[in-house]
């Protein structure tokens, strides 16, 4: 079986009868996103790699309790939002907030290039708004998937939205007249 | 589309990937976590374990022993049966099998390893406790309270008044507890994980280690008269918890606190002494009731497995005639204390704490027992100045005494002098 060519639908259904083959599909296909997402929510490497991990064992652990009929991506971005929302709330930062804007933007941008305006900008975000561009720009999520995934309406997900776009033009200097 | 979506887009979709060492062991913890296999599949695990530990024995030496290690953690499924047996490793520590991290502090000095990759060799430390996910670390070094990230940098460090005796991480795991030493006492600190809002407790406890009550709502140490005290973070005040014994006797003052890893707001409070007693509790918060108390000559150490269980350590009691350290677990009831099993290690080695992990296994530090003459070292099982970690099953409830048979040494230390004949005055060991 051509595992690479295999749909998540059917890789769950192989990993759920014992397959470690299959699983460890699953796994790279959609570890780097679930990777990206924690890191763009937290800012911080370490972090990121003990949330994305956190929440593979997790959604591995209860994969005989998932219905395969239903996207994949989905339910483990939520378990990574979930956990990263949950580590911020609870133990706070253990860096001050200076610290942790620096801190991920030297993550995100190791080299020197992208947009460290714009980077920057998103870190300063509130984690809630962060997480809603994370998915929404990040990943591609729709609207209606990231109201799935946080648990919140739409309304909630578009207002936050348009808010964190808000703050993020008044963050960049002189905004954002035309194409970049 | 909106120039400043597609800006946000293109920023966002850049951002860098996870590096290979971290995808590696996600990977491995990943497909651990997965379901307990089919039949089918099931029918293949003695050989994948075959295959881990002839990969694991191939290797030789310390660090093919820890590659074994690895590799078998890579291979093996989730199981509840104990790992095999691994060769001692000098001068190392790895993180268990089936936990989040484990830490060894002997005689000032702190060996550590966690799953998330923080390792630490013999760093000089009088104070450590592991986060509950085990992964920061929370050091006492001389009057600085200091923490660890994962990736080893240091998250925040606070000065304080004194040098610090012991610090706990609560379970929720908001705040750190400590206690310094200063010029005129020893007194109870609480901060912040983030190191927010250090404040004093109390200026009157002895040199002793707290220990969090499960809700995180309570914390037991030990005041200046040696009694197990209780203060409670939602009425602000502390009280003496069991303040006398069943029969009516004066209790004898207290040495180490334990809370029951469950229970809540009613957990039981165990506490070793200086005399040959260990006592408990059912009262909880409040404070009412009378203490149990179980007479085990020499303890050393005393843990809770359970919400009405403890297991404790003790040297040998009696030189040549008893010379083995002993290994008892006991439940406290209603009518008192009963043993439900025990173990024995020696001749020439001393359990000195110990620490359960869920699973039915117990890390155990053991050091060497001193030689009454320089002479007897030849016939000693363990150099006086040598430490492990051990792990071991659990004393059998209610069967017969078992000997303790390392289940896998994760730390021996060696570096003195076996001429000195140093016996550790001080050893901790915990893991999450």
């Amino acid at each position: 079986v051509d595992l690479q060519a295999a749909s998540d639908s059917a890789l769950v259904v192989r990993a759920k009868r014992g397959s470690r083959d299959a699983a460890g599909e699953l796994f790279a296909r959609h570890w780097p996103a679930a990777w990206r997402a924690a890191l763009g929510i937290t800012g911080r490497r370490a972090m990121a790699d003990d949330i994305a991990q956190d929440a593979f064992e997790r959604a591995f652990g209860a994969l005989s309790r998932f219905d395969e009929h239903r996207p994949f991506a989905p339910w483990l971005h939520r378990i990574v939002v979930n956990r990263a929302l949950d580590l911020l709330r609870s133990e706070r930062r253990l860096v001050g907030l200076d610290d942790a804007a620096e801190e991920a933007l030297a993550a995100w941008d190791p080299d020197d290039s992208g947009d460290r305006e714009l980077l920057r900008a998103v870190a300063g975000l509130s984690v809630e708004r962060r997480a809603v561009v994370i998915l929404r720009y990040g990943l591609g999520h729709p609207p209606s998937e990231i109201a799935q995934i946080l648990g919140v309406p739409v309304g909630t997900v578009h207002s936050r939205l348009a808010r964190a776009l808000e703050e993020l033009r008044g963050g960049v200097e002189g905004g954002c007249r035309g194409p970049v | 589309v909106d120039p400043f979506d597609r800006r946000v887009e293109n920023a966002l979709g850049d951002l860098p990937g996870p590096d290979e060492q971290a995808s590696d062991r996600a990977r491995r913890a990943a497909l651990n976590a997965l379901p307990t296999p089919t039949a089918k599949s099931r029918r293949r695990l003695p050989l994948l374990m075959a295959a881990a530990l002839a990969v694991g024995l191939a290797g030789g030496g310390a660090v093919a022993a820890i590659g074994g290690a690895l590799r078998d953690d890579a291979a093996s499924p989730p199981s509840r049966t104990p790992p095999p047996v691994a060769e001692p490793v000098p001068g190392k520590i790895a993180a268990p099998l089936q936990g989040a991290g484990v830490l060894a502090l002997v005689d000032g000095k702190l060996w550590l390893a966690t799953r998330s990759g923080l390792t630490i060799e013999g760093l000089p430390a009088n104070a450590a406790a592991l986060s509950p996910n085990a992964r920061f670390v929370v050091l006492g070094i001389g009057a600085s309270l200091v923490v660890m990230a994962p990736d080893g940098r240091r998250a925040w460090s606070l000065a304080t008044p004194g040098g610090i005796v012991g610090a706990a991480w609560a379970p929720n795991p908001i705040l750190i507890a400590y206690v310094v030493t200063t010029r005129t006492g020893n007194e109870l600190w609480l901060v912040e994980g983030d190191g927010d809002n250090p404040r004093r407790i109390t200026d009157a406890v002895a040199p002793v280690t707290p220990s969090w009550r499960p809700d995180s709502q309570a914390i037991a140490f030990v005041d200046r008269q040696g009694r197990a005290m209780v203060y409670d973070r939602t009425t602000g005040s502390a009280h003496h918890s069991g303040p006398h014994r069943c029969d009516g006797r004066p209790l004898l003052p207290a040495t180490k606190v334990a809370f029951a890893p469950s229970g809540g707001a009613n957990a039981k409070l165990a506490f070793i002494t200086k005399g040959p007693q260990v006592a408990m509790s059912g009262s909880g918060a409040k404070g009412g009731g009378c203490r149990a108390v179980l007479h085990v000559w020499s303890l050393t150490s005393a843990a809770w497995i359970s919400s009405d269980e403890v297991v404790v350590t003790t040297r040998p009691a009696l030189g040549i005639v008893a010379p083995n350290s002993r290994l008892l677990r006991f439940r406290a009831t209603q009518a008192g204390v009963e043993e439900k099993g025990s173990s024995t290690i020696g001749p020439g080695a001393v359990m000195l704490d110990i620490a359960p992990a869920g699973d039915g296994r117990l890390a155990l530090a053991v050091g060497g027992d001193p030689p009454a003459h320089p002479k007897d070292f030849g016939r000693r099982a363990m150099p006086p100045s040598a430490f492990e970690v051990r792990w071991v099953k659990m004393p059998p409830a209610g069967g017969p005494s078992l000997e303790i048979r390392s289940m896998g040494t994760v730390l021996r230390l060696e570096g003195r002098s076996a001429r000195r004949a140093v016996q550790y005055s001080s050893a901790q060991v915990a893991w999450r």
